[in-house]
């Protein structure tokens, strides 16, 4: 285990809504690789409620998400959630629809200690019922993935005798 | 007093899935009112033709992420009775500890995260943890140890990998029902908490005051404990048939403004909830949640539909003294493991189950294979429908002194009441980036 504690890979969505499938798949994916110890990889699917006790558990996060921020889609957002203003789904929530985001709002709210999460995500472009994602987010899932593991040897390198 | 009014809430908040109300009055006749389910099927009693019995409960249980544990239940048991396998008395503890723990699960998440904000006028629970962390603090405690208990029991919390076909995949040990009891010892103050905080809240006249009685339908075991697992099913009419016959009282039909399918009963609409599991199983209840019951200004027979939520937090009360006492019984006589139980015949069996919601129905039939070739599922949301646009009908009538706002939030608390579970909708983060 790092001596910055656990790290936990986090991909959320829901692998049957297009784009909303970036998480998973890329969590898919990265289960190919060999991790060193301390790093747990964690298909966070759509378990709303259930990833503040998850992300409670770890020392930090990585976190991929298809992230909508206003703008065209297919294009890699790599940011930490600090720098951030979460819009969260205000009065829509639903047990089914609290989304990373209202969950974060949430322990922020109540003050509830959450470790430096870092957002990886794409800007969705296919929203739409059906499995698979659009050809822009397609093309950028190696770019997404490098960028994870270029992050993960960051944290790795910090402290490389513990690892 | 409106004459003409035309209220349309596009996918309604704070339910599971895609709804919508509709009201349209004009020179005060109420020309339309209806709950639109406006979400596609999803065909699951498609997907598992074809399957092997033992594949049928992991599928089936995806139909709901949040009643997962009951589909898992109702799966289990119509195929145990296609196949004619028996299990022990044991197993059945241990299931009904794990299916009452999704009850508490679901009942706590319903009354703190969907009801209260409409009773306190918050949006959302982000404002409720906002004036009172304390009690969202509580509540999410409350789903952690819910949580935690189906880890323990069913292998993980959502999606059970431990109850299979014929028993169970592993047994739990003499030291983690000690723990488990602990845990439920542990939690009892915030049971407690909750008791008090429903029956402190003030709520609305049209909430405190509606009464539509209906038909309940539920299961019911006149001489055992308030059934949630198996039984037979009654109807409020007085009518009480074996579960194998359940199409003999239960009669889906298709209305053209919703996608999942109307159902009538003993009479043309009929209510499946905790509501109607308290009406129809009133004596079967422990003290302690008759207690909360009076605290909570529950008569008997309660015909207020917005009290469906009062009868969740009596279900609370009951099920921790319920489970408490089992898991008493399971360490002084802690099961071996058994083996699973293999089929003795292939052919139709049914199954009813109560879950959060109400009574779910799972029937399938099997070839000799033990390959499904038929199925079918009746889920209480379909069960609800059209007694919640009864309901509605109820509710306009009374309320039409008031404003535009508050009949619209009033219709919406109604359909919340039944916590109905439509379906999983996408989750996607959004952001603003500061400038």
């Amino acid at each position: 285990m790092s001596s910055q504690g656990r790290i936990l890979v986090l991909g959320v969505g829901n692998e049957l809504y297009g784009d909303d499938g970036v998480g998973p798949r890329a969590v898919a994916t990265l289960l190919e690789d060999t991790l060193p110890d301390g790093i747990d990889l964690m298909d966070g699917a759509t378990r709303g409620l259930d990833l503040l006790y998850t992300l409670q558990d770890y020392d930090r996060a990585i976190v991929i998400d298809a992230v909508c921020d206003g703008g065209e889609g297919g294009r890699l957002l790599d940011f930490d959630l600090e720098e951030v203003d979460l819009r969260g789904y205000g009065p829509q929530i639903s047990l089914h629809d609290l989304d990373l985001g209202s969950v974060i709002l949430l322990a922020r709210t109540l003050g509830e200690e959450l470790p430096p999460i870092r957002v990886l995500g794409l800007t969705p472009s296919k929203t739409e019922p059906g499995p698979g994602l659009s050809p822009e987010c397609e093309k950028m899932m190696p770019e997404l993935l490098a960028r994870v593991r270029m992050h993960l040897a960051e944290f790795v390198e910090t402290e490389p005798s513990t690892c | 007093m409106h004459e003409n009014l035309n209220i349309n809430v596009h996918h309604m908040a704070r339910v599971e899935g895609h709804g919508n109300i509709v009201l349209n009055m004009k020179d005060g006749t109420i020309e339309d009112l209806r709950l639109d389910i406006v979400e596609s099927p999803r065909f699951f009693e498609a997907f598992v033709v074809g399957r092997h019995y033992r594949d049928v409960p992991h599928v089936t249980s995806r139909i709901c992420g949040i009643c997962s544990v009951g589909h898992t239940m109702a799966s289990v048991r119509a195929v145990e009775n296609a196949l004619g396998m028996e299990v022990s008395e044991n197993v059945k503890k241990i299931r009904k500890l794990l299916h009452d723990a999704a009850f508490l699960q679901s009942h706590v998440l319903h009354a703190y995260f969907l009801v209260a904000p409409d009773v306190l006028g918050v949006g959302s629970v982000i404002p409720l943890a906002e004036s009172h962390p304390d009690v969202v603090k509580m509540a999410l405690r409350m789903k952690k140890f819910t949580n935690d208990v189906c880890d323990a029991l069913g292998g993980r919390t959502v999606h059970p990998i431990n109850v299979i076909p014929g028993g169970l995949a592993r047994f739990p040990t003499k030291k983690e029902l000690i723990e488990l009891k602990a845990y439920y010892e542990k939690m009892l103050p915030d049971f407690e908490t909750t008791y008090e905080v429903f029956s402190s809240l003030d709520y609305p006249d049209w909430f405190a005051g509606f009464d539509r009685p209906t038909e309940y339908i539920s299961l019911h075991k006149p001489d055992g404990e308030y059934p949630l697992y198996d039984g037979q099913v009654i109807s409020s009419t007085g009518r009480i048939i074996d579960e194998q016959d359940y199409l003999s009282m239960i009669h889906e039909r298709v209305e053209s403004h919703a996608a999942a399918k109307h159902v009538s009963g003993e009479t043309d609409t009929y209510m499946a909830s905790a509501l109607a599991r308290y009406n129809n199983n009133y004596d079967q209840l422990r003290p302690k949640a008759k207690e909360v019951a009076v605290k909570l200004g529950m008569g008997h027979p309660c015909t207020n539909t917005f009290a469906n939520t009062f009868a969740q937090v009596v279900e609370c009360a009951h099920l921790m003294e319920e489970d408490l006492a089992v898991l008493t019984e399971l360490i002084e006589n802690t099961p071996e493991p058994e083996a699973p139980v293999e089929p003795t015949k292939f052919g139709r069996g049914a199954a009813a189950v109560e879950v959060p919601r109400g009574i779910l129905f799972h029937e399938y039939t099997f070839g000799e294979d033990g390959i499904l070739t038929d199925a079918n599922c009746i889920i209480p949301t379909g069960q609800n429908l059209a007694n919640i646009e009864a309901d509605m009908q109820k509710l306009v009538p009374g309320i039409l002194d008031r404003s535009k706002e508050e009949i619209t939030l009033s219709l919406e608390c109604l359909v919340r009441a039944y916590d109905p579970c439509i379906s999983c909708a996408t989750h996607f983060l959004e952001v603003d980036f500061r400038e």
